[in-house]
C-alpha cells in the first residue's frame, strides 16, 4: 500500500515537473507588460510575412494561407492575405476597411463595436499587448527563447468564438512568433509570422487599401 | 350511370398510359453524376454571399470522408474562424455547428439545400430536350457539350433557385453560382484548390 503511495506520489511530481517544464516559469502579467514596454520602446514599424494554418482535427484538414503583414506605432495596420486568395484589412485613422473580390468596405471603429473588439484583438495581438485586454484571464511563462502567454476569453461574445488564445513572444527582439485561436471544438488557427523586418519607412499608402 | 362508369374507363385508361409512359421515360433515363468530389477528397472555394443587401465572403471546404462514405462542410472566414458546419446524414446535410451569424433556420435551410445540388448524385433523369433533364422532384440539369452539368434550376414560389455551374477545367467546377428566388440571398463560389 505504502509503496502504490509512494509511486502515485512520484508520478505526480514527475507530471507537475514535466508539466512546468513545457510551459515554463511562470512570469508574472505586470512584469512581463513592463518588460515588452521597455524593450520595444524603440520600435516604431513591423512588417513580416505569416503562414496561416486553420486546422480541422475531425476533418484531418488544414488550411493553409499566406500573407503580409504591416504595422506602425500609431496602431494602423495592413493585413494581407496573398495565397490561395486575396483578402486586404486595414486599420487607420478610426476606419476598419476589408477589400475582397474588388469590393472595398469601410466601417467606423468608433461608432461600430464589433470592429472595434476586433480591431483591438488583431493590433494587440500584433504587437503583443493582448495580455492586458481586460477582455481575458491570462497567464504568462517565460522559457529559453520565447515568453508563452495563454488567454482565456472573459466575455460571453468572445467565448462564442474562441476558447483560448496562446501566443510566443520572442524574447531576443519582444516580437510576436506565434498565435494560436482555439475554436469551442477542436478547430484551430495557427499563425506563424517571419521575415520580420523593424522600423523599415512604411509609406502612408501601405496603410490604405486602395 | 352508363356515361359515368365510360368516363371513369377513358380516365382509368388515361392514368394507366401516363404511368406506362412514365415507367418507359425512367427506363431510357440517363444517369448525372454530381458536380463536386468525383474522385478528389477536397475542394476548397472562396465564398462570396449577399443576403439582404449585406455582403459576407468566406471560405466553403467539401470534403469527401472514404471511411464513412459521407461529406462534411465547412464555411470559415477568411481569418480562419468557423461560421457553419454542414454533415451527411442519410441523403440530408445538416448543421453540425453554427455561429450566431448563421442560426436562422432559414439560412441554414438554403445553405444546406443549396451545398446538396453540388454533392448528391443526381440519380435517373428524364430528358426532356437535347442536352436538357429533369428528375423525380422536377429538378431541371442542363448539361454542356462535354456532358458536364451547366446549370441546375428548382423552380418554387419562394426560395426557387438556379444554380449556374462553369469551367471543369480541374474537374470540379471553377465557378458556382447560387441566385435564389423570393428570398435575397446570392452566393458566389469560385474553387482554390483541389485535391
Amino acid at each position: 500500500m505504502i509503496k502504490k503511495l509512494i509511486f502515485g506520489i512520484l508520478i505526480f511530481v514527475v507530471a507537475v515537473q514535466l508539466s512546468a517544464q513545457e510551459n515554463g516559469t511562470t512570469i508574472s502579467v505586470d512584469k512581463l507588460q513592463q518588460i515588452m514596454k521597455t524593450k520595444t520602446a524603440g520600435v516604431n514599424t513591423i512588417s513580416c510575412d505569416f503562414i496561416q494554418d486553420k486546422h480541422m482535427e475531425y476533418l484531418e484538414t488544414v488550411i493553409t494561407s499566406k500573407g503580409k503583414l504591416f504595422f506602425d506605432k500609431s496602431n494602423r495596420l495592413r493585413w494581407e492575405y496573398k495565397e490561395p486568395f486575396e483578402y486586404l484589412i486595414t486599420i487607420n485613422n478610426g476606419k476598419f476597411t476589408i477589400k475582397t473580390d474588388g469590393e472595398t468596405s469601410n466601417y467606423d471603429i468608433e461608432s461600430n463595436q464589433m470592429f472595434s473588439k476586433v480591431s483591438e484583438l488583431i493590433i494587440s495581438s500584433v504587437n503583443g499587448t493582448i495580455f492586458t485586454d481586460e477582455n481575458f484571464n491570462v497567464k504568462a511563462y517565460e522559457r529559453d527563447t520565447q515568453y508563452h502567454i495563454f488567454l482565456e476569453p472573459k466575455v460571453a461574445e468572445l467565448k462564442e468564438v474562441l476558447n483560448k488564445i496562446e501566443m510566443l513572444i520572442a524574447k531576443k527582439d519582444f516580437s510576436v512568433d506565434r498565435v494560436i485561436m482555439f475554436e469551442m471544438d477542436d478547430n484551430y488557427t495557427e499563425i506563424n509570422f517571419i521575415n520580420k523586418k523593424f522600423n523599415e519607412n512604411l509609406p502612408d499608402h501601405i496603410f490604405s487599401a486602395k | 350511370m352508363k356515361i359515368y362508369l365510360t368516363i371513369f374507363f377513358l380516365l382509368s385508361n388515361l392514368l394507366c398510359h401516363s404511368i406506362n409512359i412514365s415507367k418507359e421515360g425512367q427506363s431510357t433515363s440517363s444517369e448525372i453524376e454530381q458536380p463536386l468530389l468525383r474522385g478528389h477528397k477536397t475542394a476548397l472555394y472562396k465564398a462570396k454571399m449577399q443576403v439582404f443587401g449585406k455582403v459576407f465572403s468566406g471560405l466553403v471546404l467539401f470534403k469527401y470522408n472514404q471511411s464513412q462514405k459521407d461529406y462534411n462542410i465547412v464555411l470559415l472566414t477568411e481569418v480562419g474562424i468557423t461560421l457553419c458546419e454542414f454533415y451527411c446524414v442519410d441523403n440530408n446535410i445538416v448543421v453540425k455547428k453554427a455561429s450566431s451569424l448563421f442560426q436562422s433556420k432559414m439560412a441554414q435551410k438554403t445553405l444546406s439545400e443549396d451545398f446538396s445540388y453540388l454533392i448528391y448524385n443526381v440519380g435517373k433523369v428524364k430528358k426532356v430536350a437535347n442536352g436538357k433533364y429533369k428528375n423525380l422532384q422536377k429538378i431541371r440539369y442542363t448539361l454542356d457539350v462535354d456532358g458536364e452539368l451547366e446549370q441546375i434550376r428548382k423552380r418554387r414560389l419562394i426560395n426557387g433557385v438556379i444554380v449556374n455551374l462553369e469551367d471543369y477545367s480541374k474537374g470540379v467546377p471553377s465557378g458556382i453560382h447560387f441566385k435564389h428566388r423570393g428570398i435575397k440571398f446570392d452566393m458566389k463560389l469560385s474553387l482554390l484548390k483541389v485535391s
